[in-house]
């Protein structure tokens, strides 16, 4: 689904942010990427996302490049990726419905469907109650939420989440990790930043850990190697 | 194609809405384009009106033909009826020396000095009027046949100053569209100036937009929307400000053409003019927003 073929990128300033990636994640995998700030795990999403593009290498996503993706084809690309940020992003001078349905309004959707949608995407995030409030009497947790409806509502087949559970209690974290768990059940891939560690090593998916922009250990090939140091 | 036209609809009124929420510099945006087109088309209302007026004069080109000092009345009243005799001529009045000297005295009030006079300085005069449907050419043509009659001191012609005035005129009208040019581009500059702060204000809305996959018409679209309301508001304002003006003017226009008696109106804006006046503001507030919006997202642009 995403492959990273010798992906390298250098900041305007020089700083090497990721350097020589190889990486394939498959379609349906929930994979966390680990590391200490700066490691790189930001750029990494933003590169996916197209939020940047590789100095070098060649970023694959659904089969294609994401070389031949211009300017004006961005949009369209970003339709089928939901991105959560870990400041959450909202627009404080909406609703969290008008909010969540963003997506849907970009996408050209009429309004009866919208709010199907949209009342579908908030209730997987409990949060249908709230859906007529600003998202600054929202708590952060809530507010994490409205963010991560507002990436799921229009079924996209990628999400990306940089930090989701940046700022929340251990609780509240693992909560909004269950969620993640259960879009990957309806085959949504989703790649997530965190460095929280004892709670994604408590879930166990597959982890990849970046060190100064390169591959320090991924769970799925470490089996491998260990395979093959076997034979 | 119902949810793209509900869309735009949305987004008409959301920008009618932020444009209500912050009245006083929405007002004043507006004000500032009403002054600058209301300046043009105020300057366009005068010229046309003082061309209706000179217009009317256009038929009275009269010649007055000085005839030479010391000549006999008999010739001169021979000359007119032979003028008066050509196709191109329409009628020729004789105003002797002497009745031209008693109207002086009369109008003058220098009775007293002319009396003192030994002779009458004064020539006869022949006020020649030639068919309403002679051209301008053919008129010079007239004026120059006119002028080597052999009885001729000088030929004026009556109209000459209001050629002069319509010259200026014409010069005023230029220098409108010049002016005109001059201050549309200065409207281009500060709708787009404030459409740019209100970029300023929203770069975190369009950074979102821009990563959940809007395109760039769909950003575009409340800005576009906002210039137009600008537009339409400037220009509506521009003719209230227009109507005031003439309002102001009405009064003494009024008495002077009484005076003269005459009804004479100041003329407004014809329908055409409003229409233009509004059009103008609506395509400026377009352009504005257009060239502002284009240059911000691609500095937001994340890529």
């Amino acid at each position: 689904m995403i492959q990273f073929d010798n992906v390298s990128k250098r900041y305007p300033g020089g700083h090497e942010a990721i350097v020589g990636l190889n990486l394939v994640i498959n379609a349906g995998e929930l994979v966390f990427v680990t590391g200490h700030s700066g490691a790189g795990k930001s750029t990494l999403l933003r590169l996916i996302g197209l939020i940047e593009r590789p100095t070098r290498g060649q970023l694959l996503v659904d089969k294609r490049s994401t070389r031949g993706i211009s300017r004006r084809g961005l949009p369209a690309y970003r339709r089928d990726i939901g991105m959560v940020f870990q400041d959450h992003k909202l627009l404080f001078d909406r609703t969290v419905f008008d909010n969540v349905s963003l997506p849907l309004v970009i996408a050209g959707w009429n309004h009866r469907d919208i709010g199907k949608r949209v009342r579908a995407a908030l209730d997987q995030v409990d949060l249908l109650n709230k859906e007529k409030q600003r998202p600054e009497t929202l708590s952060s947790g809530e507010q994490q939420r409205v963010g991560i409806a507002r990436a799921i509502v229009a079924r996209p087949k990628i999400v990306i989440a940089d930090e989701p559970t940046g700022n929340l209690d251990p609780e509240l974290s693992l909560g909004i990790m269950h969620l993640f768990e259960r879009f990957r059940e309806i085959g949504v891939t989703l790649v997530i930043a965190s460095h929280d560690i004892s709670l994604i090593d408590s879930l166990g998916h597959r982890r990849i850990a970046l060190s100064q922009g390169a591959l320090q250990y991924d769970t799925a090939s470490l089996t491998e190697t260990t395979a093959m140091f076997d034979d | 194609m119902g949810a793209y036209f509900t869309r735009h609809f949305q987004v008409l009124v959301a920008s009618l809405g932020k444009l209500a929420y912050a009245p006083l510099a929405s007002f004043l945006t507006i004000l500032v384009i009403a002054i600058t087109l209301a300046l043009p088309a105020a300057l366009h209302v005068m010229v046309k009106n003082a061309l209706q007026v000179t217009g009317g004069w256009q038929d009275a080109v009269d010649f007055s033909l000085y005839l030479q000092p010391g000549l006999e009345r008999d010739k001169a009243q021979k000359l007119a009826d032979l003028l008066a005799s050509r196709a191109d001529i329409e009628a020729v009045t004789l105003i002797d020396a002497d009745s031209a000297l008693e109207i002086f005295a009369q109008q003058s009030g220098f009775n007293d000095a002319i009396d003192n006079l030994d002779g009458n300085p004064l020539p006869h005069t022949l006020v020649v009027r030639p068919i309403a449907s002679l051209s301008v050419a053919a008129s010079d043509l007239l004026r120059q046949e006119l002028d080597g009659l052999p009885e001729t001191d000088i030929v004026q012609l009556d109209t000459e100053w209001i050629a002069r005035f319509q010259g200026i005129l014409s010069l005023v009208r230029r220098a409108i569209w010049i002016a005109g040019g001059a201050l549309g581009l200065g409207l281009l500059v500060v709708i787009g100036n404030t459409i740019r702060l209100d970029i300023q204000n929203r770069r975190d809305e369009i950074e979102i937009m821009q990563l959940i996959g809007a395109s760039d018409p769909f950003i575009r679209r409340p800005f576009l929307y906002t210039g137009l309301w600008y537009g339409i508001g400037g220009g509506l304002l521009a003719l209230a400000l227009l109507a005031i003006m003439l309002g102001l003017l009405s009064g003494p226009v009024g008495q002077l053409a009484g005076l003269y008696g005459s009804s004479w109106k100041l003329m407004g804006p014809d329908l055409r003019e409003m229409g233009l006046i509004i059009g103008i503001g609506v395509s400026l507030g377009l352009s504005g927003s257009w060239f502002a919006t284009a240059r911000h997202m691609r500095r937001i642009d994340l890529k």
